[in-house]
């Protein structure tokens, strides 16, 4: 079998930090970024990652975590 | 004759949308649109585990946080794989104690090098050279520097770019040669002759002619 690549690029922290912030409440990427003190395109990097992971998803500007 | 085997490799302007792209970065994937409501300085360098370039990361090291303070992210670009940035920068943070804390863009396929004409072919048709693309929150260029693989970039003179452009945005004003911040700035020249009269009897400015004259800004003045 070929080497393959890692998944995600995110760690296990990052990912827990994400989710739990956004199962207190839906959030912006802006209001998300303002939470957890990281550059706005960090942030939209890893939500969106978290929503190709199934993690999140986004519904209208707001990102909600997947039951 | 034109020669048509041979690439046309394109180089966007000042002036022009910075061209889109996703891209495997040291920090994941990243999509240009991520930096929207941001400044960005987007540089190639020309290959990881070389010596001029190791002096320019810790030097672009040196200069982000400074950066940051000015709205102003950085992404490094070359067309070396994600295992070998990442073994660059565990090195110069091994050797030299700094820790890279910008992305860099693994540009294996050349995809954002050619978009951006950071191979020069003249020059080198396998190494990006030493581009720098600054681009404005509304993800416009604004500048672009060019360097040989040979010639280390001047971190000051890049700080001093984004100062003096981000400058003429807010102030709408011109930027002298050597400008620094406080120093005066240049007035855009009258564009008729009745604002030149007045131009040159105003006595807030230091008028060195009608079409030459400078002034502090509002927030240098103290």
């Amino acid at each position: 079998m070929p080497c393959g690549k890692g998944k995600t690029s995110l760690t296990a922290t990052e990912i827990n930090m994400i989710i739990d912030l956004l199962k207190e409440k839906p959030l912006t990427d802006l209001e998300v970024s303002e939470k957890l003190s990281l550059p706005l395109f960090k942030t939209r990097s890893k939500l969106r990652e978290l929503v190709q992971l199934n993690y999140l998803e986004q519904m209208n500007e707001k990102y909600v975590v997947v039951d | 004759m034109e020669n048509s085997s041979e690439k046309v490799y394109s180089l966007p302007r000042i002036g022009d949308s910075a061209p889109q792209f996703e891209a495997t970065t040291t920090q994941g994937t990243i999509k240009l649109e991520d930096y929207k409501g941001s400044w960005l300085i987007l540089f190639s360098h020309p290959a990881d585990f070389t010596p001029v370039c190791t002096t320019e990361f810790v030097a672009f090291q040196g200069i982000y946080p400074q950066l940051r303070e000015l709205n102003t992210e950085l992404l490094g670009l070359s067309v070396d794989s994600l295992p070998a940035h990442i073994a660059w920068i565990r090195n110069i943070e091994e050797k030299q104690n700094v820790k890279i804390e910008f992305p860099v863009i693994a540009d294996l396929s050349k995809d954002v090098a050619i978009k951006y004409g950071m191979i020069h072919p003249g020059e080198s048709t396998t190494e990006t050279n030493r581009a720098v693309f600054v681009i404005d929150d509304k993800q416009v260029i604004r500048a672009i520097i060019y360097y040989p693989l040979t010639t280390g970039r001047n971190m000051d003179e890049i700080l001093r770019l984004v100062k003096a452009l981000q400058t003429t945005e807010v102030h709408k004003v011109s930027t002298p040669a050597g400008w620094v911040p406080g120093e005066k700035v240049v007035v855009p020249p009258p564009a008729s002759q009745q604002l030149a009269e007045e131009r040159v009897a105003d006595k807030e400015l230091e008028v060195v002619d009608w079409y030459f004259a400078k002034k502090e800004l509002a927030s240098t003045k103290e």
